[in-house]
């Protein structure tokens, strides 16, 4: 027989104190999760993304409707300094009419106060042009609205007025809401259930 | 009368040989223990076991589809404290168990099986609430540790390959994304003092096969995922010698279970056979294989780990008398030798059709070998094992387009003429020996 190279299991004296110190970090973990998202949204700055959307379906997390932002590029100096899958930072500026803009991309964390979003770099194409992987592009809803708010969005009529409504705070950024001509999401899915349930349908 | 028909007879007998005072209590169970007939306990409590884990196993899936529907009417803060309910209850339910039902098997396993559960569920719906895009290799990542010392805290091995299951999930979505192959290797090895203790204490356990079963497909993909970048002849050496490795090893535990519950085993001889089956064809060793900058190269650094770790396993093996003499292991001894060589000749000499004729021959060998031992030695597994390698090398050569119809449709009417010829052999020595045919 081969020997065991856990000479006695782990003794009982041990046991329990260290069973209570596991479920600490394992309570920890999500709750330092959860906090730094709830400060983002409480205390960070609004930016307006202009966006397009459709709806899947994750098993563990609920249907969502996936979000492309209409910016997806930035120009940079050097794009050697980019790699594929690498994280970097977006500099966000706010354009005339109110919606943000990606000033420019930078490797390390900018220390200066500017506004910027932590982002992954995705293929560059050889003139320096960096394309950009922004992190939202989910927004869960109830598997019940999820359907009517992806109606609205494939809507041609409202298909160029959709915007994100994102807080950022330290590099991070959480969704807000998403608007549609003016209107939240959510409350005008609501509506649309809600009028098929009136009509029977 | 079969072996399992004799045991169930057995099996039926003893309480009543036992009743009429023939046998004591103590030879009834050292004749169960020796033809592992199990008890009646042992089966209840395996029943009981399997009820609280499919219970577990549903409520905690049932929780998380609760979950992803996404109530909307919930506000943020009332999400929260949702969020965290599964958890404070799992780990309430493993406290319960540890403290109030240490002994009890389906408390302690179902318990953690329903906490690791719910640690995926918190985590999800967290990503849920803040509409976290995520990759999904991340949140594995995060489920896994928070898990893992599950494992060792309270000794649970149903959770042991619950957290490999999850390393697989995540060594097969990392595959697409950017990532540092260390962090695979930390969490593999992770697991291993656990799978290592689980593997000496309770060989005969379904949970100890099943978790080797999962850490099997993970060294090979882990392994796999670590040399891909090198383009070269090496996977052949690298696996080759991992599945002789595995060879040896099971050779070394000496263990007397099934097959099945031997997946170390089960896997190499099997694997082997593939392997070889693959390089008999030209096409493998006709890619332009060149000589590796030696230094730079993980491959080298695993075929020299595996080759090291063979040749103690071999050596250690051999100590215990395990090795010499034993002629089914033999093939196994061969083969790595078998691997370099055709590697070198390929990599130095270019003769890519030696190696096809080598591996050819060696698995013609093999399975006369094993046939014959099979006939004499009347080993039912051993003669079947022959068989399947022989009736695949002539289907894969059959096939084969590398070589022309005449050779082939020669060399195929000869070996049939040979194989004529030994049946008419055996035949005359049987008849000689006096056995009677259709008997």
């Amino acid at each position: 027989m081969l020997p065991s190279i856990i000479p006695k299991s782990l003794s009982n004296k041990f046991r329990l104190p260290v069973l209570v110190l596991l479920f600490i970090v394992q309570l920890s973990v999500p709750a330092a999760m959860m906090m730094k998202y709830e400060d983002v949204l409480t205390t960070g700055e609004l930016y307006k993304f202009r966006a397009a959307a459709v709806d899947p379906y994750d098993p563990f997390r609920g249907r969502y409707v996936t979000i492309n932002l209409e910016v997806t590029t930035v120009d940079v100096a050097r794009e050697e300094e980019f790699k594929y899958g690498e994280t970097a930072y977006a500099l966000l500026t706010r354009g005339k009419d109110g919606f943000a803009q990606v000033a420019g991309l930078s490797a390390d964390e900018p220390d200066d106060g500017r506004s910027a979003v932590r982002v992954t770099v995705g293929w560059t194409d050889g003139v320096n042009r960096v394309r950009v992987n922004f992190p939202f592009t989910r927004y869960y809803m109830d598997e019940f609205t999820a359907p009517h708010a992806e109606k609205i969005l494939w809507d041609r009529e409202n298909r160029e007025k959709v915007h994100l409504e994102v807080r950022v705070k330290n590099t991070v950024g959480v969704i807000e809401n998403v608007i549609v001509k003016g209107q939240s999401l959510t409350k005008l899915a609501r509506e649309s259930l809600n009028n098929a349930v009136r009509s029977g349908r | 009368m079969n072996l399992r028909a004799a045991k169930e007879w057995l099996k039926q007998e003893l309480p009543d040989l036992q009743q009429a005072g023939v046998l004591d209590s103590a030879t009834v169970q050292r004749l169960r223990d020796y033809y592992a007939l199990g008890d009646v306990s042992r089966s209840v409590s395996i029943g009981k076991l399997i009820l609280g884990l499919l219970g577990a196993t549903l409520i905690g899936l049932g929780v998380v589809l609760l979950f992803a529907h996404n109530w909307e009417l919930l506000t943020r803060p009332q999400r929260t404290v949702l969020s965290f309910l599964p958890l404070v209850s799992g780990q309430a339910l493993v406290l319960f168990a540890h403290l109030k039902r240490p002994l009890s098997e389906p408390w302690r396993e179902g318990s953690a099986l329903f906490l690791l559960i719910s640690i995926g569920a918190c985590i999800a719906l967290i990503s849920q609430t803040y509409h976290l895009g995520g990759r999904l290799d991340d949140f594995l990542f995060v489920w896994f540790w928070l898990s893992l010392p599950l494992l060792y805290v309270i000794n649970s091995s149903v959770a042991a390959s619950a957290v490999v299951l999850l390393f697989l999930s995540w060594a097969i979505d990392i595959r697409y994304h950017n990532f540092e192959v260390v962090w695979g290797w930390i969490m593999l090895l992770a697991v291993q003092p656990f799978a290592w203790h689980q593997f000496i204490k309770a060989p005969e356990l379904n949970r100890t096969g099943i978790l080797q079963w999962l850490t099997i497909p993970a060294l090979f993909l882990m392994v796999g995922h670590t040399m891909e970048r090198s383009e070269s002849g090496l996977w052949i050496v690298v696996y080759g010698l991992m599945l002789t490795c595995m060879y040896f090893f099971s050779v070394l535990s000496q263990s007397s279970s099934a097959l099945v519950r031997q997946p170390a085993k089960m896997v190499s001889m099997f694997g082997m056979v593939g392997l070889s089956l693959v390089l008999t064809y030209g096409d493998v060793w006709h890619h332009s294989y060149r000589p590796e900058d030696i230094l730079n190269s993980t491959g080298y650094l695993f075929a020299v780990l595996f080759t090291g770790l063979l040749i103690t396993v071999v050596v250690w093996a051999d100590k215990r008398d395990l090795i010499r003499g034993q002629h089914a292991h033999y093939p196994f001894m061969l083969f790595p030798v078998m691997i370099w060589l055709s590697y070198f000749s390929r990599s130095y000499a270019a003769m890519a059709d030696f190696n096809t004729i080598l591996f050819n021959l060696y698995l013609f060998v093999l399975g006369i070998m094993l046939i014959r031992h099979g006939i004499q030695k009347a080993v039912v597994s051993s003669l079947n094992y022959g068989l399947t390698i022989l009736a695949l090398l002539i289907a894969v050569r059959f096939f084969d387009s590398d070589i022309p119809f005449t050779v082939k449709g020669i060399v195929f009417i000869l070996f049939g003429a040979g194989f004529l010829y030994a049946n008419f052999v055996l035949k005359k020595r049987l008849n000689d020996a006096g056995y009677q045919e259709g008997a």
